[in-house]
């Protein structure tokens, strides 16, 4: 209807009527105004969430770090683990750690992968334990912890350790000593009281025809040779039950368990140092207290009947019921049969073996750790705690 | 009325285009009087809404802002107290126990540096040991840094122990972290102490008046425990020292542990700086945005009191 040039000047003339252009333009300025403040206040908000995340970011993983050393702590307690195996900064994974937040309804989870390692120092373990998140959130905390052993290292150096033998010997015996830097069945086998006669103790080694070496020691009490942990507190302890599932048994000498009700079982190996029993080949299967990886603290009060089939792994301490630190009590071990021990045998007096044909592994030459010995686990060293080790 | 102009307007519009002088000839009264009305009211609700929503957001920034400087300072406190007292390795430690014990029959104590300081109300000091690296000229410093002829290992990292504290001073948190002025040969320069004042003063604040009057800032010891700290037997849950057990209580005993219990409380609050407007409890009416922290905190290493019987 209309040509091109009339639609222009209708379009321009209309656009000229449209006055309210103006408010559209203040409206958008306002609008634009309102944008940015909005949004300048959005990334003020956003900068302030982002700082107190960062802080609950820390704190969280702070928390899972410690997690790790907690779990590290779990993996120390059990027999096969070496920490000395895992030396910081090389790390054992840990399992991860979460967290959970709702948040207007939704669920978020972090996850912290977790991992330990160990320093060690004599009889003290430093864990290492980290945290590390998808984030870069990142913690390492570290703390010493000792091992509360019942017993010394050094207890079982020594495979029989007595106050004095009365008469002679004239069994079979049969003694595997500790093989370090001598052939076996030659070294230090017996600890014997500095007044003590050895006249005739090579025959406790008479079985196999090697000598032994007796070496003394000036203390009468053995118990705190052998223990780390006061005798009073020991008994007090284990009469709490504190030692129990442990390993660790006391019984009075009429009271000890037939051997068949012996609680444990293992299977003769092939020692490394090449000794072995006469009467249980590698490869037997014997009831036991204790086994070679997992050893046992058995402390009889009394001289106990040993005869029969009796296999301990560990120590046997024997002692006198009343005042076991007088060494001067006799205990008749004589015509015992063939109890073996793997580990070592300690009578806090006076002994009469004659005629006894027991036969004793040492722990070092049956390849048992003393760090598996019975013990309460390990505790934390107060002061050794922190979170400023380098990730 | 209006809407027949307006109708009448368009018809003529579309049945004839009319010369431009006509058409250009402005709106009328009730046509401006609407435009601006409109107009108005669009940019009265924008500036409502401007207003409203740079209002709530600066109050928002602001509630967030306090809240996190509160936050920050109750998490360092926190942390501060969680080291308090670590005193290195196990040896680093024998040692330290060593110089602390009493003679036989007499109960040790903390020794030179103490873990947690809270003796002087509104203050909190924190030692524990940290590495440190040794500077040119620090043989006259700190005995660790010399070796024994007056020569400086330098570069050699020793462990030092280092104070580390909170304060409130006049509305304003304070912080400090040095090296423990005992760590010291001579005296050091700066003074740490709770009341330190003037330029000598090692403490530097950690918030601004402008942002934020801190009102309250108190600790207090909640609960402590002793125990033996060979065997973990529990002595008792309060005593004034390791002095008040004796083996007797759990056998054969050399030394005492203390487990003990912090609560931290601070109240602040942006835009004035009158002094005691803090309400803690829900009641009452607390200032604009007021933030109040409390946190219980046990330090991770306890403390060790070693004794001789």
């Amino acid at each position: 209807m209309f040509d091109n040039q009339t639609r222009r000047r209708h379009l321009k003339a209309s656009l000229n009527t449209q006055r309210g252009v103006y408010t559209i333009v203040t409206v958008a300025i306002v609008s634009a105004l309102t944008l940015i403040a909005a949004r300048t206040i959005t990334s003020t908000t956003v900068d302030n969430v982002r700082l107190t995340s960062n802080t609950h970011f820390s704190a969280e993983a702070s928390l899972a770090a410690e997690a790790a050393v907690a779990q590290a702590r779990v993996w120390l307690e059990q027999p096969l683990n070496d920490p000395a195996a895992v030396v910081w900064p090389v790390t054992q994974a840990g399992a991860d750690v979460s967290y959970q937040i709702v948040n207007g309804g939704q669920s978020i989870t972090r996850s912290y992968s977790t991992a330990f390692g160990f320093q060690i120092s004599g009889d003290y373990v430093q864990i290492f334990g980290r945290a590390t998140d998808g984030g870069g959130s990142s913690a390492v905390i570290s703390e010493w912890v000792q091992e509360e052993t019942l017993t010394f290292e050094t207890s079982v150096d020594v495979p029989l350790a007595l106050e004095c033998i009365q008469g002679s010997v004239n069994g079979n015996p049969d003694i595997h000593a500790d093989p370090d830097g001598l052939p076996p069945n030659t070294g230090v086998t017996l600890s014997l009281s500095s007044g003590c006669a050895k006249s005739t103790f090579e025959n406790l080694n008479s079985q196999n025809g090697e000598g032994v070496l007796a070496d003394t020691h000036n203390v009468g009490d053995q118990w705190g040779r052998v223990f780390d942990v006061d005798r009073s507190d020991f008994y007090a302890a284990y009469a709490a039950g504190e030692y129990a599932n442990l390993g660790v048994y006391v019984y009075e000498a009429a009271s000890l368990p037939n051997s068949n009700a012996a609680p444990d079982t293992f299977t003769v190996p092939n020692f490394s140092s090449g000794a072995e029993f006469q009467t249980k080949a590698p490869g037997s299967t014997v009831k036991s207290w204790g086994t070679p990886t997992e050893p046992a603290i058995v402390v009889v009060q009394g001289c106990p009947s040993l005869s029969g089939n009796y296999t301990f792994v560990g120590i046997l301490y024997i002692e006198n019921t009343v005042n076991p630190e007088d060494t001067s009590w006799t205990c008749d071990l004589q015509g015992m049969g063939a109890f073996k021990v793997i580990g070592s045998v300690i009578v806090n007096g006076t002994s009469t073996m004659q005629n006894s044909n027991f036969e004793i592994i040492s722990a070092d030459a049956a390849d048992v750790d003393p760090n598996n010995f019975p013990s309460l686990g390990f505790s934390g060293v107060a002061g050794t705690w922190t979170d400023l080790e380098v990730n | 009325m209006l809407k027949q102009v307006i109708e009448g307007a368009e018809m003529s519009s579309q049945l004839s285009p009319q010369p431009l002088a006509r058409q250009e000839s402005g709106l009328s009264l009730i046509e401006l009087m609407v435009a601006i009305s409109i107009g108005a009211f669009i940019a009265l609700a924008a500036t409502t809404l401007y207003t409203t929503t740079v209002g709530a957001g600066m109050h928002v920034s602001e509630v967030a802002q306090t809240s996190e400087r509160v936050n920050s300072i109750l998490w360092g406190i926190n942390r501060g107290f969680k080291r308090a007292g670590y005193r290195g390795t196990p040896t680093d430690l024998s040692l330290y126990l060593q110089s602390t014990q009493g003679g036989s029959g007499v109960t040790g104590d903390e020794g030179a540096f103490p873990a947690v300081d809270i003796s002087t109300p509104g203050c909190v000091l924190y030692t524990y040991a940290t590495q440190y690296a040794c500077r040119a000229g620090d043989a006259s410093n700190y005995t660790l840094c010399g070796d024994g002829s007056g020569n400086t290992l330098v570069g050699t990292s020793v462990p030092l122990y280092h104070r580390y504290g909170f304060r409130l001073t006049s509305g304003v948190m304070e912080a400090v972290a040095v090296i423990h002025p005992t760590q010291f040969i001579s005296s050091p320069t700066q003074d740490s102490s709770c009341s330190a004042s003037g330029a000598n003063s090692a403490w530097s604040a950690v918030t601004r008046l402008a942002d934020l009057y801190v009102d309250i800032f108190t600790a207090a010891l909640e609960a402590e425990r002793y125990l033996d700290a060979d065997t973990g037997c529990i002595f008792g849950t309060s005593g004034t020292d390791c002095a008040a057990f004796t083996a007797s209580d759990c056998g054969d005993t050399v030394s005492c542990r203390i487990e003990r219990l912090y609560k931290v409380t601070l109240c602040a609050y942006p835009g004035d700086t009158t002094d005691g407007l803090c309400v803690p409890a829900a009641t009452g009416a607390q200032p604009d945005g007021q933030v109040f922290g409390e946190i219980y905190v046990s330090p991770r290493n306890d403390v060790i009191i070693s004794r001789v019987y």
